[in-house]
């Protein structure tokens, strides 16, 4: 029967009341009873779809990047990686962006090298996974989406650490994924996300160093923090097992906002304060990150610098 | 998933086959007196050797000699690293006490120092432990402990300055063949290995807080032996935890042998702040002979409260017999037949549907009867919906019924084509309900026009989500539908494998959770439906699920109640029945209630699932409460409906 009848606004006027019927008692439906669980497959896919779902979709997104040497390394470890897509006309696709940002670590295991290796392994299973089928003509994903990051950043995972399993390489890694007005993160690490919005500007994640601990128990102060000579000990690293445990967020984006990304290389030198105060500037959104680049380079520059930043509007 | 999350530095490594870096080999001379006969163990800066002392030829006289690199490489550091070396050395050898081993020479060849101590021949605890497969009990604890605390109540009394031992730690600690405790290894070596450009990963797990900011004191040795005690009798190595969180897993919670006595001063010794520890190692000694006097695990009292960190992971906790406390109903009332569905509280009076045909109203104060409807058929698959001045109920005969509240007149009746198992929800005047004949219908709720009506395809068990322009609902042919609240036009559906009996619910932030007999909770994305998350139990979920404060509350016939993060899906918590939990959860005043096929009707805290009291009935509870003014009202199969204090 062909549903789209009944969306016809003339029922609204239409008298069918129900009629008193006298009928036998009907044979009795089965309970919704329990069945015993064999076997633990469900697929999830969308069949019917209104033309229109897209219609409250999703923010425009305009992005800026930089990534440097810094003032004192000789070579940069950080990589980034940004992908953005969007799709108008009769059928629109939901905004797409993808934001990536890695911080290997330094030493005698090539950290250049693993950020790399991580940020781009983790970018291609995200668009194998979610991207590509959608432009193919999908009607949605074929997994869960927190499923399918925690799986990007797990595959990198295991290509960093089966690069040189005896080494120390290893590499931190940020992942954002935003879908019409939803933001997916997986993360490992102490590179952070900041969003800004409703007059707020906050971390999203929470760094895995040893600093950061040490805060949490309470035997380090904020300010502490900044001059601690251990602040590049890190608990958690892409590249250092065969598995990693990887945190999750979810948020619904605000209509207008930002996001940024970055290495602590930026955020471990420059206050959210100093930082936030640049990003409310009317101005472009490179000049932004270029402010923001030169704010940690003030600051002594110790470390790789990268910023992505993100404005997105409804 | 694997549980390793933090990188094992020396320990792991010291397991490494001997040659693998460039080390002493057997049959090298140092000092032209000891023959290196084996290697101990070896580590990132510091290796330990077995030599044989040649001054003495004609015997077999062993030691131990430990190899420490000189990693400086200007002059003037190596001068200074190696002065320090000495002093340290020279301290050791004044040292006299049964667990310390003696020093009897130093020396420095090329860029290694070199400690020559005695040879202990036994098994350290870290070893001990892997071989070991049982809880170390309490009585032995308390003597390794009392040992411990006595050597280093020695270091710590030296003049002028206390020695700390800063290292202590299972694989540092030796029994020997007499079973008596040996110290070795003391910390000359660093804390922590570093990376070349400073970046590092890892920490030990037994040094406390303050040592990573460079400071070294008794109390840091009476943590280490707190975090060593912690790991002995918990058999959780505190090198994979996330730093710093003993107080966060309880000793008692995995090694019910522990008195709550010497769980207080073991957590004592690992406060965060070396002020609230021991002072030193004799007050501790103290405290521990007072334990030692009691016979352990003799009080069954509760552990004491430890710092209010919630813990993050899972928490599961079973039910025991004598956790029941006696909670009386402020009324009950019999129906003539099982109760299987929610009870609806309004104006005065509950509303519940009965196997039997009708449908009761009963006044919520008194229990009284105050009338009843009988339907031709069973209205006990559905829940009634107060609106304005009429209730609303489905019946298997077909109709959805709108009778007058006061009292039980029938304002008008909708007939559909199939029984009626879904319970209708009335908004912006319209009555929204399912039926088995595949339809999601829209009727006008004051006179009973349909409003428009959409094939689902499948029978529609489950009750109708409505917000402010969407009405969500899942089917027994195992899909989710989202309609457009004013034409009942399909935006999106989504398929799980198996029914969704299971009521969806829309949370703030524009996500549909529902549970399917497939065994699984999806959250999915209201405006698209797609799937944001999945959250895997045992057995099909026909529950419904709450959402509250962040968290998504929702039960299985694998006999859990589960809470789930509802940003990320994590579970924070499942609390284990004897039954199944067809229930869907109430959530009121900081705690969250539910009944299980086991009898119980549960009441848990919100934030970690604790049991806090449950109520027995006489036979499985299907029906879910439904809680109004700190009362919870639920029925049973086993006729009754109750009504709790909550």
């Amino acid at each position: 029967m062909n549903e789209s009848a009944a969306y016809d606004p003339d029922e609204l006027k239409k008298n069918e009341q129900g009629q008193p019927e006298k009928s036998a008692r009907p044979e009795n439906e089965q309970t919704p009873a329990s069945e015993p669980g064999s076997g633990q497959q469900e697929l999830i896919s969308i069949i019917g779809h209104a033309d229109d779902v897209s219609s409250n979709e999703g923010p425009t997104m305009r992005v800026a990047t930089r990534c440097d040497l810094g003032a004192v390394r000789e070579r940069n470890d950080d990589s980034c990686l940004v992908f953005s897509s969007e799709a108008g006309g009769h059928f629109p696709m939901l905004p797409f962006g993808l934001y990536v940002v890695a911080d290997g670590m330094g030493g005698h295991a090539n950290g250049h090298i693993a950020s790399k290796v991580a940020s781009r392994v983790a970018a291609r299973h995200i668009l194998n996974k979610i991207y590509m089928p959608l432009l193919q003509g999908e009607s949605a994903p074929t997994h869960p989406i927190q499923e399918v990051i925690v799986d990007a950043v797990q595959a990198a995972n295991v290509a960093v650490y089966q690069q040189d399993p005896d080494s120390d390489s290893g590499t931190t890694l940020t992942v954002a994924l935003v879908l019409g007005r939803r933001l997916h993160i997986a993360h490992v690490g102490d590179t952070r996300l900041y969003l800004m919005g409703d007059g707020e500007f906050k971390p999203i994640t929470t760094d895995h160093s040893l600093v950061q601990r040490l805060q949490d128990v309470g035997q380090l102060t904020a300010e502490q923090a900044t001059i601690y000579g251990y602040r590049h000990v890190l608990l958690r690293a892409i590249g250092q097992e065969e598995e990693v445990e990887i945190d999750t967020f979810m948020r619904l984006l605000p209509k207008k906002g930002k996001l940024l990304l970055c290495t602590d290389g930026l955020c471990g030198l420059v206050s959210d304060k100093e930082m936030q105060a640049i990003l409310e500037q009317d101005i472009s959104l490179k000049q932004m990150v270029d402010e923001l680049y030169d704010a940690a380079m003030s600051a002594g520059g110790y470390d790789n610098i990268t910023a992505v930043l993100v404005d997105f509007t409804q | 998933m694997g549980r390793l999350t933090t990188r094992q530095l020396a320990s792991k490594r010291g397991r490494q086959k001997p040659g693998q870096r460039s080390g002493l080999q057997p049959g090298d001379m140092l000092q032209d007196r000891y023959r290196v006969v084996g290697t101990l163990g070896m580590g990132g800066f510091s290796s330990v050797y077995q030599a044989r002392d040649m001054r003495f030829p004609n015997v077999t006289k062993l030691c131990a000699i430990k190899e420490m690199m000189i990693s400086a490489p200007d002059p003037q550091m190596r001068e200074l690293t190696i002065k320090s070396f000495e002093r340290e050395a020279s301290m050791l050898a004044m040292l006299d006490h049964p667990a310390i081993p003696d020093v009897s020479d130093y020396f420095t060849e090329g860029d290694r120092s070199y400690l020559v101590l005695e040879l202990i021949r036994g098994k350290d605890l870290e070893v001990w432990l892997e071989d070991k497969k049982e809880f170390l009990d309490e009585k032995t604890a308390l003597d390794w402990a009392l040992q411990l605390c006595d050597a280093l109540d020695h270091l710590h009394s030296q003049k002028p300055q206390p020695i700390v031992f800063r290292d202590l730690k299972p694989s540092n600690i030796m029994l020997d063949h007499y079973n008596h405790i040996r110290l070795i290894d003391f910390g000359i070596a660093k804390v922590f290995e570093t990376g070349n450009k400073g970046t590092m990963i890892g920490t030990e797990g037994y040094s406390p807080p303050e040592q990573y900011r460079g400071q070294a004191e008794p109390a840091g040795d009476i943590y280490a032996l707190g975090a060593t005690l912690h790991h002995l009798l918990t058999r959780q190595d505190p090198r994979l935890e996330p730093p710093f969180t003993f107080a966060e897993r309880p000793i008692s919670n995995v090694n019910p042998g522990v008195s709550a006595n010497f769980e207080a001063v073991i957590m004592r010794c690992l406060a965060y702040d070396p002020k609230d520890r021991f002072p030193n190692a004799k007050a501790l000694k103290e405290a521990l002979l007072a334990i030692s006097q009691f016979a352990p695990a003799a009080e069954a009292t509760a552990g004491p409260e430890m710092s209010s960190a919630a813990p993050a992971d899972t928490v599961s906790a079973k039910v025991h017999a004598d956790d029941s406390i006696q909670v009386k109903p402020l009324w009950v009332f019999k129906c003539e037949d099982e109760i299987r569905r929610k009870a609806t509280v309004a104006r005065g009076m509950v509303f519940v549907g009965a196997y039997d045909n009708n449908l009761y109203a009963i006044n919520s104060e008194s229990g009284e009867f105050v009338w009843k409807f009988p339907a031709s058929d069973s209205v006990g698959g559905s829940t009634p919906f107060v609106y304005e001045d009429a209730v609303f109920i489905g019946s298997a005969d077909k109709h959805l019924y709108s009778l007058q509240a006061a009292n039980g007149r029938m304002n008008w009746r909708f007939a559909t084509n199939g029984p009626i198992y879904s319970s209708p929800n009335v908004r912006f005047d319209h009555v929204f309900f399912g039926s088995d004949d595949g339809f999601c219908y829209a009727v006008n709720a004051n006179h009973g026009r349909q409003a428009w009506k959409t094939n689902a395809y499948s029978a529609v068990r489950s009750t109708p989500f409505v917000d402010e322009d969407r009405v969500f609902f899942g089917t027994e042919g195992g899909y989710i539908f989202c309609l457009e609240l004013a034409t009942g036009k399909i935006k999106w559906q989504s398929q799980a494998k198996r029914a969704v009996t299971s009521s969806p619910t829309v949370a703030d932030a524009d996500i549909v959770f529902v549970g399917s007999l497939d065994s699984t909770v999806y959250a999915l994305d209201a405006s698209s439906g797609w799937v944001i998350w999945r959250f895997r139990t045992r057995r099909p979920i026909i529950s419904s699920p709450v959402v509250h404060d962040g968290a998504v509350y929702i039960g299985s016939s694998d006999g859990s109640l589960y809470a789930i993060d509802m940003d990320t899906g994590r579970q924070l918590w499942a609390f284990e029945t004897e039954g199944q939990v067809a229930s869907s959860p109430a959530v009121w005043g900081g705690s969250v209630y539910f009944g299980s096929t086991d009898g119980n009707l549960y009441s848990l805290g919100l934030k970690r699932g604790e049991l806090k009291w449950r109520f027995e009935t006489q036979s499985p509870i299907i029906s879910s409460p439904v809680i109004v003014d700190g009362t919870i009202y639920i029925g049973s199969t086993d006729h009754n409906l109750y009504a709790l204090p909550a």
